[in-house]
Parts: C-alpha cells; sequence; structure tokens
C-alpha cells in the first residue's frame, strides 16, 4: 500500500468513526470511539511528517541542478577575455625583466596543508630490486595499523589496504563528508568525460583532484587552481603547454591527468590512496602522523599539519575533508570502486 | 621595446575583440520574467510561514503520541536527538519549509542574475576591475622599462566605451545560455514545487482537521473556524500553484524570445504572461479577504 492510499484509507476510517460518535450518546462509548480516532489520527501525523521530510528530498534534488547550473555562471563580463589579455601582457613584462620575474619568483603564496617539504625523509631501507615489499604486520582486532614511513608505493601499498579497512569516519564528522561527495558529485559527469579521455582514470580520483586543487571551480586549471584564462604560473607553471585561455576545463584537466598519472593503468585502491598522497607529499609520515589531505575527519588522524611553508604544527588539527573518506562515501554509495 | 610592442599588440586585439557583436539583449522580457517571479514569491511567504509552524507542531504531536513528555501542551522528547533540531529550534525551519525557501531563493536568484545581466549591472564592478589590472601591468611595465612605461591606464580609459559595449554583448551571450540550458532545470524545478503542494496542503490542514474530528467535534463555530482556517490554506496554495505555473509560462516566453529576438508573437506571449500573474496576484489577497468575512470567492 502507498503512503497516498494508507493516508486515503485513514482519513476514510477517521471519518466515518467521527460520525458514529456524533451519534453514539452513551459517554463511554463516546470515549471508546474517540480513543480510537485519536489513534489514527496519530498515524495520520506520522505519515505527514514521513511525507514533508521525502518531499523534501524530491524538491533538494531538483534545486541542486539549478544551482550547478548558476554555478557556472560567467557574472564577469570580462572573465575570461580581456583579464587574460591583461595578464597575458604582464606576463611578458614579468619575463623581460628580471628585476621584476625575481620580484615576482621572491613572492610568498598561501600557506596550504600542500606545502609539505619538497624533500621527502624515507626512514624505511629501499627495497631491493625485484623484491617483494617488506611485510607490515597485520593490527590486532580494533587497532590501527602501524605507521609507515616512506614514499614508494611498493613500501606503502599494504599500509593503504590496512588503513582503508581501519578507517571510520568520525560518526559527528558523517554529514559532513557526505556533503563533500555531494559536492564532488555534482561535477560526475564531467570527471567522467576527463576519465575517458585519459585511459580510464577514475572519475571519482579526477573529482577528489578538483575539489581538492579547485574547490570544485570548472574555471580553474585542476593541476593547481589557477585561473584557466591563461597558462597555470604556479607549480606546475606554464601548461597547458601552448594554453592561449580559450580551451575548456576539460582540455586543461586531461592535460593535468595525463601529466600526473602517466603509464598508470592499473588502478587499484593502494594505487588511488598512493596517488591522492603524492598530491600533498609524504611528509608527514616522518612525524608519526597519517597525512590529514587522505584520512581527516576519521579515526586514522588526531592532530599535526601543516600550517606554513615547511612549517609543521604537531598540535594544529586539519579540518579539512579527507580526500579518502570521499571515496569511502562513493564505496557506501556503491560508487566505487 | 619588446614589451611596449606586446602590449600594444595585445590592446590591439583586445580592440579587434570587441569590434564582434553579440546578441541584442532582451531587456524588458527580463524585467518581466523577473516580476512574474516577485509575485510568486510574495504570495509563498505566508503560506511558508504558517507551514513552517504546521511542520514543527505535527511532528511536536508525533512524539507526544510515542510517549514524550507532556505537561498539557508542551511536549519535549526524551531525549535531544540532533536530527530532530529544525522541529524546535528558533533559527531557521523544518525540513519541508526548509527545502522549499531554498529552491524559491534559488528560482530568484536565477531570475536576479538574469535581471543584472540584462541590466548590466556587472559591468561596472567588471571595469573597475580592469583598470585595477591596468594599474598593475603599467606598474610592471615601468619596472621593466626602467620607468619608460606606457600610459596603460589612460588607453584603458580611452577604450572605456568600447569595453561597455563589448562587455554588454558578453552579457547578452550569458543571459542566452542561461536562459536556453535553464528552462527545463528550472521548469523541472517548478513542477516540483507544484507538486508538493499535496504535501504542503495536508501539513498544513492536519492540525484542523484533527481537531474537528476530536477536540471541536462538538462545537459548532469552533469547528466553523477551524474550517475557515483550512479553507484559507487551499486558497493561498491554490493561488502559489496557479502562479508556480503562469511562471512557468513566462519561463517558455522568455526562452522563446531568446530563441527568436524580436519575435513578435515570442514578445506579446511574454508580456501576456507576465501581466496576468501580476494581476492574478494581485487579486489572490482579495479572496482570502472574501473567505475570512464568511463568503465564497
Amino acid at each position: 500500500m502507498t503512503q497516498d492510499e494508507a493516508r486515503t484509507k485513514l482519513n476514510a476510517m477517521s471519518m466515518a468513526l467521527t460520525a458514529q460518535r456524533a451519534k453514539a450518546i452513551d459517554p463511554a462509548a463516546r470515549k471508546a470511539l474517540l480513543d480510537q480516532i485519536n489513534q489514527i489520527e496519530d498515524q495520520l501525523d506520522s505519515l505527514a511528517v514521513l511525507d514533508a521530510q521525502q518531499t523534501a528530498q524530491a524538491i533538494d534534488q531538483a534545486t541542486d541542478r539549478l544551482e550547478a547550473l548558476m554555478m557556472t555562471a560567467q557574472v564577469n563580463p570580462f572573465d575570461p577575455a580581456i583579464q587574460r589579455s591583461f595578464k597575458a601582457v604582464a606576463d611578458k613584462a614579468v619575463q623581460a625583466a628580471d628585476s621584476a620575474s625575481k620580484a615576482f619568483a621572491a613572492q610568498e603564496f598561501r600557506a596550504t596543508e600542500k606545502d609539505a617539504p619538497e624533500v621527502l625523509v624515507d626512514f624505511t631501507p629501499p627495497a631491493p630490486v625485484g623484491a617483494a615489499p617488506a611485510p607490515v604486520p597485520a593490527p590486532a582486532a580494533g587497532e590501527l595499523p602501524p605507521i609507515v614511513k616512506g614514499s614508494a608505493l611498493a613500501q606503502l601499498a599494504r599500509d593503504y589496504t590496512l588503513c582503508w579497512a581501519a578507517c571510520r569516519i568520525n560518526p559527528d564528522k558523517q554529514s559532513q563528508v557526505a556533503a563533500a561527495a555531494d559536492q564532488m558529485l555534482k561535477g560526475r559527469a564531467r570527471y567522467v568525460a576527463v576519465s575517458a579521455r585519459t585511459n580510464g582514470v577514475p572519475w571519482q580520483l579526477i573529482g577528489i583532484m578538483h575539489g581538492l586543487e579547485c574547490g570544485y571551480n570548472f574555471f580553474k586549471h585542476l593541476h593547481n587552481g589557477d585561473s584557466l584564462a591563461a597558462p597555470t604560473h604556479q607549480v606546475p607553471a606554464g601548461r597547458p603547454p601552448g594554453w592561449d585561455g580559450t580551451g575548456t576545463w576539460e582540455d586543461s584537466a586531461e592535460d593535468a591527468v595525463r601529466l600526473k598519472f602517466a603509464n598508470i593503468t592499473n588502478w587499484s585502491l593502494p594505487q588511488t590512496l598512493y596517488a591522492l598522497e603524492s598530491f600533498n607529499g609524504f611528509g608527514y609520515r616522518p612525524h608519526g602522523v597519517r597525512s590529514p589531505y587522505l584520512w581527516s575527519l576519521s579515526n586514522l588522524y588526531t592532530k599535526g599539519r601543516y600550517v606554513a611553508d615547511h612549517v609543521f604544527d604537531p598540535e594544529s588539527v586539519s579540518k579539512q575533508v579527507g580526500s579518502a573518506l570521499v571515496l569511502k562515501v562513493l564505496e557506501q554509495r556503491t560508487l566505487w570502486p | 621595446m619588446i614589451v611596449q610592442r606586446s602590449v600594444i599588440a595585445a590592446l590591439f586585439a583586445l580592440l579587434l575583440g570587441m569590434a564582434g557583436c553579440g546578441p541584442s539583449i532582451p531587456r524588458d522580457q527580463v524585467q518581466r520574467a523577473n516580476a512574474a517571479y516577485e509575485a510568486v514569491a510574495a504570495r509563498s511567504e505566508p503560506v511558508l510561514t504558517e507551514l513552517s509552524i504546521a511542520e514543527r507542531r505535527t511532528f511536536v504531536r508525533t512524539l507526544a503520541s510515542g510517549g514524550a513528555p507532556r505537561d498539557g501542551d508542551i511536549v519535549i522528547p526524551p531525549t535531544f536527538d540532533p536530527k530532530s533540531a529544525v522541529y524546535f529550534s528558533t533559527i531557521g525551519d523544518p525540513v519541508l519549509t526548509t527545502s522549499l525557501r531554498r529552491a524559491l531563493g534559488i528560482v530568484g536568484d536565477y531570475f536576479k542574475l538574469l535581471a543584472a545581466l540584462a541590466e548590466g549591472r556587472n559591468i561596472d564592478e567588471a571595469k573597475a576591475q580592469i583598470n585595477a589590472l591596468a594599474g598593475s601591468v603599467a606598474g610592471v611595465i615601468t619596472v621593466a622599462t626602467g620607468g619608460a612605461g606606457l600610459p596603460i591606464v589612460a588607453i584603458a580609459d580611452k577604450l572605456a566605451p568600447l569595453i561597455e559595449r563589448w562587455a554588454e554583448a558578453k552579457d547578452a551571450e550569458e543571459l542566452r545560455r542561461l536562459v536556453l540550458e535553464g528552462e527545463p532545470i528550472v521548469k523541472s524545478l517548478i513542477v516540483s514545487l507544484q507538486s508538493a503542494s499535496s504535501t504542503m496542503y495536508e501539513t498544513l490542514t492536519r492540525e484542523p482537521m484533527r481537531a474537528v474530528r476530536t477536540t471541536l467535534a462538538d462545537n459548532a463555530a469552533a469547528r466553523h473556524t477551524a474550517f475557515v482556517q483550512m479553507a484559507e490554506s487551499n486558497t493561498s496554495l491554490a493561488d502559489y500553484v496557479v502562479l508556480l505555473g503562469k511562471l512557468n509560462d513566462t519561463l517558455s516566453a522568455l526562452a522563446a524570445a531568446v530563441r527568436s529576438p524580436g519575435s513578435p508573437l515570442a514578445l506579446s506571449s511574454l508580456a501576456a504572461s507576465a501581466d496576468s500573474v501580476l494581476i492574478q496576484a494581485r487579486a489572490a489577497s482579495g479572496a482570502i479577504a472574501l473567505i475570512k468575512a464568511g463568503r465564497a470567492p
């Protein structure tokens, strides 16, 4: 029976009992009928609350589509053409003058967790060529896996598998992580399109990367969040090659994905998590901390983050959603792998 | 000198780019569509205020029927459930009202954005950015050339009228895109809003309907008051749904005008649909007054 049918039936019953009660004279019979009517009305109240909640979800979905369109609105008529032209002039001027170039090069960019030390510290002995990676003992039930130091996939593959199995999203952050996944899924069609152009790099990975690098803004290079109006100027600078600002987000994204993931065809879970951690660097591991870039808001991360270039604060707590957690949500929704 | 040639070349390219002209901006049509939205928004506001109250009261009754502690009309949950906070908080609205307000708000943002583009309200701000950029470029070139910079800012000022015309054309292009891409999306949302009216009606009439069957069953005067309340809800919702339909028609006419600029059919259709929305919105408040006075509208 549908909710509408149940409501219709309950209303009919309540009306019939109300009419019966109006004719009844015996106080006891009237009270018994009133109790029955109230029980039916209680069910109708519950149905109304449930129906309101379901209707709200349907409206939210329809609203999300319009909101997604609004996000693409080009409200600045000078973007990208005129700004691109002026920026191109500025870039050429900067290139022509050493002093100006040095001034630009010396600029301190905004400190983010992305600014991990460039030189990775690897405390684990290198694995012999062709040898199997050193085994990592599996943690006991309920325990978290040990933090493995290193920066090679061969060293970290088992660690990723164990962490994935042990990962639990903090209960009070479930909705925040789900919201991050929802936000990513708004661009799903565009990530799938880039995936198709890059020999099947997972669209989920491209979407997560888009959130981390660009805040899901489709007017920015997937490489590093620079404006699409000109080639990238932050590292990696000058991408895509020959970019004149007229290409689409997908064009630049294809270049970014090919640059970062050349020659990778087997997108296993460890490979995917390794790719995600590599964006931000492996500099957390020497501090005995799992990367918040992957695990923030889960049981695998408590505190410790880079608060500026090369400055690690062991007490600072990341509030971003760990990228592995978004994958966890997608897995729950059967959208991953 | 290389830098100066680059600058001149870039500005020249800019001028050439500006020489192109885009589609004309259907200002009147957009303003009429925006006004039609305003009529819907104005009509929906009192309905949503009532709905918010009704949602809370219905939820509280479900708690009471589930055995929650109560003293007269005061019902408190036995334990605090964060998921139910929206039904008790003095901030915001319960779930359905929240979703409806958000949906109508975004539809409003959409039409306001179209109006802003049609009226070129975004151009002044953008021009200020261009002037700032011109200043930055001039500064960089002054450094690069050892003080022999080009008068970029002065050039930018002289280009201002051309830039403005070019920006208007870009706005028209963007407006056209948003109307054509937005038409099916907004229409789908309008259909969802219309469908939701059944649930809104059920929620709005739940309490008075329950009362006429129980606590007010033996009080003819009070029963009549409850029926008047339900009749008001019915009329308010009916107006709201009809106005949504008219907004839908207005959007169709706007999209037709954008597809075929200057088409007399598109323009007259748009004017008729927008005007009818405004006229009917004005008539709606009179109908409620008639119900309160005990007469059929």
